[in-house]
């Protein structure tokens, strides 16, 4: 299956139907793998969809540290010779995570703990993989700004006191 | 890339502070973090040197108020200055909606600028995307200096293309400017994503 990651300054659209369908298919993740916590997300660090414990949700803080993450180690192993990079493992004392390609544009997040095992994790997580491929390759990417039921009304007057109240 | 999440009615866009090193540019996402209420902003995450330098880049998460039922995200990024880190500033840059360039205003730092400069569009150039085409402000930082150079030689020295970027003189220590710099990019992005003109114009391959 081939994938393109579409050039910067893209628009890219989750409908509440393929957001459900993510979900769906990592909460399903969730209960084959027994990870505690799994989300898909974008390469610029944006959270797409997520699953599980609420206490480890943020504001974006680990979305953004991931994909940082996941891209620097993709961008060594590029430079050491490695293009077939398949994600990062971090083994913890209280947690574990791993991050593995979904796409090139896409990657998925599991955090978990003992005595979960990350054989088992990698397992299940090719599976779910597959799954958010399809949904993925659904996706509608626009290259031609926000519809309009998003921007109704004087939508620049309104962004123009944005951060005047700072 | 802006991202339209129709589940939880969120956008979600990116903002790069770029720049000359140590002009200022950690310095204006931490008086924003500092000048923002709790409840509209995530935590301030810095990677950075035991010497205070970013070493990857630092990352601020700001909602704004909500238009037209979709609450508005903005992820503000700063990227490392150095010379050396320009692979780490391209791949921070990868789906940046909007950048601002951090200058300093320093009469001793204009050859610092100037490499900056021409570094951030070859690692925009490296992504595909041109900074012409690109949402951009010039913020000429450290104002409150003594020995800053005029701002028409700034402007002749980064910003005298065909394209003129909107300008900020600014100080980051004292906040003169911070949020008139970041509102005029926030500005210009949303601009750009309401009128459907949000996609820079790719280099040819």
């Amino acid at each position: 299956m081939d994938f393109l990651t579409p050039p910067s300054g893209r628009v890219l659209h989750l409908g509440a139907g393929l957001t459900q369908q993510f979900r769906h298919t990592l909460a399903r993740y969730l209960d084959d793998a027994q990870v505690r916590y799994c989300a898909l997300l974008e390469e610029s660090g944006s959270l797409c969809a997520e699953a599980g414990d609420a206490s480890l949700r943020d504001a974006g803080e680990t979305a953004a540290l991931a994909a940082g993450a996941f891209a620097a180690l993709q961008a060594v192993a590029k430079r050491l010779g490695d293009g077939t990079f398949e994600g990062l493992f971090h083994e913890g004392k209280v947690r574990q995570f791993c991050l593995v390609p979904v796409t090139p544009q896409f990657m998925l997040l599991s955090v978990f703990e003992a005595p979960v095992r990350f054989g088992v994790v990698k397992v299940c997580a090719a599976k779910a993989v597959a799954r958010l491929q399809e949904q993925i390759e659904t996706m509608p990417i626009s290259g031609s700004g926000a519809p309009a039921e998003v921007v109704r009304g004087d939508f620049a007057r309104e962004a123009a006191a944005l951060f005047l109240q700072a | 890339m802006a991202v339209i999440n129709h589940d939880t009615r969120e956008v979600t866009f990116k903002l790069v502070y770029c720049g000359t090193p140590l002009g200022g540019k950690t310095a204006n996402l931490s008086y924003i973090h500092r000048g923002i209420a709790a409840g509209q902003r995530g935590e301030l995450v810095s990677l950075a040197t035991a010497q205070d330098r970013t070493l990857f880049f630092d990352f601020l998460p700001v909602h704004t108020t909500s238009i037209k039922g979709y609450r508005t995200k903005f992820m503000i990024y700063t990227v490392p200055g150095q010379v050396c880190y320009s692979a780490t500033r391209q791949m921070v840059l990868k789906g940046g909606d909007g950048v601002v360039f951090v200058a300093d205003s320093q009469l001793d730092r204009m050859e610092e600028n100037l490499v900056a400069w021409q570094g951030l569009q070859r690692n925009l150039a490296e992504n595909g995307v041109a900074l012409d085409d690109l949402p951009a402000v010039l913020q000429c930082n450290k104002r409150d200096l003594p020995e800053v150079a005029p701002l028409p030689y700034l402007e002749y020295l980064l910003n005298s293309g065909p394209r003129r970027l909107p300008v900020f003189p600014a100080s980051a220590r004292s906040g003169f400017n911070v949020f008139a710099t970041l509102n005029a990019l926030a500005q210009e992005v949303l601009h750009r994503f309401h009128h459907g003109c949000s996609v820079p114009r790719s280099l040819p391959a």
